[in-house]
């Protein structure tokens, strides 16, 4: 039962902000149900709940013997705890910022939340692809209503590409449907015989959608402009939760289900990550605008989980799963902070910025701390992710080019650090001017939003064992798949 | 005798309604607004009398022949029916003719459901005709337009071409058979060139009705024409129709030259939606649009009659439906606006949401099930319809539907930018939307939304197709 | 029934249709004078151009005339069978002459049947 509730939570109250109609009544109902959900996911988690009730199955449309099959393994519990864990920090820590029909655009929040749930909880490919666009609508909505100046060109490009990657994913699960005999069931997939031009086919059909999601150069032309077009929060979801959907999708969909094809395609996928990692590296460092910075800095640590998916071996899964989850909290940290500097200053350009340290050492303090895990110090979460990375890239067995790869993701890190420090360097130290001068330090609700990431962090640096152990087993099983050790 | 009234009870009900109607005409001048508040009750009847107590069967020596998939499908039409009646109130409260137009469109009604009960070429002739002479009659009921009366005469002169292919084709199946009732031509059926020829006319009739490309030529004028409850009648309920013939009809009446006819429902499907799609691209006013989007639907209906005969027909009978919801939803808010303001240019709806944002949310729910954008009902139907389309392995023409649906997705999108985005200097007023149409879009959104999910209603129609 | 019978309709059309136009072509002498190009009436001269509009009651009487002209068409096979049939059989007419009839009511309802 408990995936079903996790789903039905933010649905239901999703559904029924609508209807309420004073702003502060229906975000404390959004920020309430999405702590709910946490706690819920939490309870789950620790073994509270009867491990019976983490899955469920139902029939849906028999006709077609599609199933309402959720369950919760150790990579869907990762991935829905950072879902869960995300939404409330992300509704928190906006909570100043001021929407006009506030009750919709929660509403729509949560919305999307419930599909993100649904996506990584669905072992029904039918299912999955109907959470995955479930997911996707609400933002659509969000970015073209509530967005920048550029907004509706942004979501029609946002839309029409990840609309063209749902219909190709859309095929390829129709063609593993026949293929499986007629089942969309995710168990049925495994194991199936095809011959490599089947798999081919599927495997392409399947990886241009997850590589338009995550993205993946040169699918990533629509990344930067929605997310600086978007609304913070928005971002926030997309950057910190949509953008593992893909990456998500690569573990559980495409990896163990067309591995051979996995296989022999993967030196052209990772080369094209590695391309990325260094394209976004270099465009990042010219950017002056924060929320562009971040966007690109985002397609870097993306392409590096992409790296060390498509160049596989065990400690660079096991060092994607974690990351995808040290990625969601530190880069949710980042936007915290644009947000805060852009509703202070109603400006993102860090030329416009300066000598925020004086005024507000505590944003500073902390800031800091979440930009040194963005760049994977040590001791901080990304640190381990990170390095299992490195270390299984460069000890996978399934590419040749292990060492090369590693050498041009070092370059990319060691760039990271270039324009993440600084960006905080520009903004945060060097004289104040006239915008900054009367600035003040952060309210209560984001110095507890970011302490929270910032604990976080560094209890996942120096402790990263459970979250390890919760996916060991998965990564286990893509790798044999895989035939890989 | 009382197995007559049963298994006739759809066709004798509506006779009954329509003598009520004429009878009412005659005996007393009624005012218009009594006289709609009874149509759409007895409407509201009929519909749900449709599902009480069927029974399967033949009459009159085959000629007529019922099962409980056609009796669903009636109903449907039934439904598509009430949910037009519903939103034309607000053109037909002030017609002078209303009565007229009543029993003219359930006489067409009438046609169809004889045509669907066919078990005869003939009786299917009758059928067709009945549902397309009275429809040409209505597309004239805009009377002070020009355009109307083109509408009607442009329809007639067309269908009266396609009933001739038509003809033509079912002489040479008489010729060459000797038969008339399906049963026996499926019994004597062979791909000789006779026969093949015979079948291609029928199909070419068949395309017209149904304005497959390239027999579509007249659809743009007819919708642009005729009075929008007509045209939203012409696109959902009798394309429909003769969808739910066409499929029994391939699949067991022409089963033997079934390789024939795949390859060129195949051709045709694909020639379909590209025409109908790129073309949709470029129309300016929002009736033009809707029927080459219409057009391109059917070319995905054709897709998913490609299948195998049960995943075919259930996914026709279900996008059917769908597309009866979203169809209406999009074209009761044409509609209204049309009834009541007279704007139907696509740029009059510029800023629409700034003024009426109810009536944007269903217009755009509407198109995004139409474009088959998940979670609306939509996006099962094309679903359905691909996944009984790629039943054959055929994943070129699945591919060539999946790109058409992202074309198509940019003409919605091009709509809904222009509702919700576009600034106008001279909006559309807001209007307020009388208790008719107003339960005519509610039942629209309501279908749009659980007819998708609800895995009942799939499950429930592809119980009733499995049989053949 | 092969590709012969196909080929045998198709020339039986065109030798059809086409003969008849060569035939008449072959036959007759063409002579051209003005009064051919004149509509037809009653052997008087005409008086107006024949593109002149008529009314619409002309149409009206038309084609309630044909109406119960068919109508009286399908008696006869009903009267062959009525006995036969029985009962079955005369409550079938009378529906099918009800219907008529309310056509008929319709039509005087409408003052179709007013001249003028």
């Amino acid at each position: 039962m408990v995936p079903v509730l996790l789903i039905l939570i933010p649905l239901i109250t999703g559904a029924a902000l609508f209807a309420v109609k004073q702003e502060a009544t229906a975000k404390s109902i959004a920020l309430l149900a999405s702590l709910l959900s946490l706690a819920l996911m939490l309870a789950g988690m620790s073994g509270y709940i009867d491990a019976a009730q983490m899955t469920y199955d139902q029939p849906w449309l028999g006709g077609i013997n599609s199933r309402f099959h959720f369950a919760l393994d150790g990579m869907s519990q990762l991935l829905c705890l950072l879902t869960t864990l995300s939404f409330p920090i992300i509704i928190y820590s906006t909570w100043n910022n001021r929407y006009d029909d506030s009750n919709r655009f929660f509403g729509l929040v949560l919305l999307s939340q419930a599909g993100l749930l649904g996506v990584f909880m669905a072992l029904d490919a039918l299912l999955f692809y109907f959470f995955w666009e479930l997911a996707l609508i609400p933002l659509y909505f969000l970015c073209s209503r509530w967005g920048g100046e550029r907004r509706i060109q942004v979501t029609i490009k946002f839309f029409i590409y990840t609309f063209i990657g749902s219909l190709f994913m859309l095929i390829g699960l129709i063609m593993l449907y026949f293929k499986a005999g007629g089942s969309f069931a995710w168990s049925d997939f495994l194991n199936l015989k095809m011959t490599s031009g089947q798999e081919l086919g599927i495997f392409l059909m399947l990886a241009i959608a997850f590589a338009i999601k995550m993205p993946l150069f040169p699918f990533h032309t629509w990344q930067p402009d929605t997310y600086e077009q978007s609304p913070t929060a928005v971002t926030m979801i997309l950057s910190a939760i949509m953008a593992k959907m893909g990456v998500f999708g690569l573990l559980r969909w495409l990896a163990p289900i067309v591995p051979s094809a996995t296989f022999l395609w993967g030196d052209n996928f990772a080369t094209l990550a590695v391309i990325g990692m260094l394209y976004a590296s270099f465009i990042a460092m010219r950017q002056d605008d924060l929320k562009r910075l971040v966007a690109y800095s985002s397609i870097a640590h993306i392409g590096l989980m992409i790296l060390a998916i498509f160049a596989p071996s065990y400690s660079g899964i096991q060092g994607a799963m974690i990351q995808m989850f040290n990625h969601g909290i530190n880069i949710l940290g980042m936007w915290i902070v644009v947000n805060v500097i852009e509703q202070k200053f109603g400006t993102r350009k860090i030329s416009e910025l300066g000598g925020l340290a004086q005024k507000a050492p505590v944003l500073t303090i902390l800031l800091v701390i979440v930009a040194l895990a963005n760049i994977a110090m040590p001791l901080t979460n990304a640190f381990i992710g990170e390095f299992m990375m490195f270390n299984g890239v460069l000890g996978s067995t399934a590419t040749k080019f292990g060492l090369a790869y590693t050498i041009a993701a070092l370059v990319t890190i060691i760039l990271s650090a270039v324009y993440t420090l600084r960006m905080i360097q520009r903004v945060f130290y060097g004289e104040t001017n006239e915008l900054t001068s009367k600035a003040t330090d952060i309210s209560f609700n984001v110095k507890l939003s970011l302490a929270i990431i910032v604990v976080g962090i560094i209890l996942i640096g120096v402790f990263p064992k459970p979250l390890l152990s919760l996916t060991s087993e998965v990564s286990a099983d893509i790798l044999g798949r895989m035939n890989l050790k | 005798m009382n197995d007559l009234l049963i298994i006739m009870k759809q066709e004798l009900l509506l006779t009954l309604i329509i003598f009520v109607l004429l009878t009412l005409k005659i005996a007393k001048d009624m005012d218009n607004g009594a006289f709609l508040n009874l149509v759409n009750l007895l409407l509201a009847i009929n519909f749900v009398v449709g599902f009480l107590g069927g029974m399967e069967g033949m009459l009159f020596n085959e000629m007529y022949h019922t099962n409980s998939l056609i009796i669903l499908e009636k109903n449907i039409l039934n439904l598509g029916t009430l949910i037009i009646s519903l939103q034309s109130w607000s053109w037909l409260k002030d017609h002078k003719h209303v009565a007229e137009f009543y029993i003219l469109l359930l006489c067409t009604l009438l046609g169809m459901f004889f045509m669907i009960s066919a078990g005869n070429l003939l009786m299917f002739y009758l059928g067709l005709e009945l549902s397309t002479i009275p429809l040409a009659a209505i597309a004239n009921f805009d009377l002070a337009k020009r355009k109307s009366s083109e509408a009607a005469m442009k329809l007639i002169i067309s269908s009266a071409f396609s009933s001739g292919l038509l003809l033509f084709g079912i002489s040479l199946v008489y010729g060459s058979t000797g038969t008339l009732g399906f049963a026996g031509i499926a019994a004597s059926y062979s791909a000789d060139p006779m026969q093949l020829f015979a079948f291609v006319l029928l199909l070419a009739g068949f395309g017209f009705k149904i304005s497959a490309v390239p027999f579509h030529l007249w659809t743009a004028d007819v919708y642009e024409g005729a009075p929008v409850a007509v045209t939203s009648y012409l696109s959902v309920i009798s394309k429909g129709a003769i969808l739910f013939v066409l499929v029994p009809v391939l699949y067991t009446v022409f089963k033997p030259i079934a390789e024939s006819w795949y390859n060129m429902l195949y051709l045709l499907s694909v020639v379909t939606i590209i025409v109908g799609n790129l073309f949709a691209i470029r129309q300016e006013n929002f009736k033009r649009f809707l029927a080459f989007s219409s057009i391109a639907q059917v070319g995905f209906i054709l897709v998913g009659i490609t299948g195998s005969s049960s995943a075919g027909s259930s996914a026709v009978v279900y996008f059917v439906l769908i597309y009866i919801f979203s169809n209406l939803a999009a074209f009761g808010v044409v509609s209204f606006v049309s009834a009541t303001t007279g704007r139907e240019g696509i740029s009059d709806y510029k800023g629409f949401y700034k003024t009426n944002p109810v009536l944007s949310w269903v217009l755009a729910i509407g198109l995004f099930s139409l474009a088959g954008v998940p979670p609306t009902a939509g996006f099962f139907g094309k679903f359905f319809l691909l996944l009984a389309g790629a039943g054959k392995g055929n994943y070129i023409l699945l591919t060539i539907a999946a790109l058409n649906m992202i074309i198509s997705l940019y003409y919605y999108l091009r709509i809904v930018k222009a509702i919700f985005m576009d600034s106008n200097d001279h909006p559309i007023e807001k209007l307020s939307v009388p208790v008719f149409p107003k339960l005519a879009l509610y039942l629209c959104m309501a279908g749009i939304v659980f007819t998708g999910f609800v895995r009942y209603v799939y499950d429930y129609i592809q119980s009733l197709s499995i049989g053949f | 029934m092969g590709s012969a019978s196909l080929i045998a309709l198709t020339l039986a059309a065109v030798l059809f249709s086409a003969g008849g136009i060569l035939i008449a072509k072959l036959l007759v002498k063409g002579t051209v004078n003005p009064q051919k190009g004149q509509a037809y009436e009653c052997g008087i001269p005409t008086s107006s151009s024949p593109w002149n509009q008529f009314n619409i009651g002309y149409y009206l009487f038309a084609l309630i005339f044909l109406i119960f002209d068919v109508e009286l068409i399908f008696l006869y096979p009903w009267a062959v069978v009525v006995k036969k049939m029985g009962m079955v059989a005369l409550v079938e007419i009378v529906v099918f002459l009800f219907i008529l009839f309310m056509g008929f009511l319709y039509a005087h309802k409408k003052g179709a049947l007013k001249w003028m």
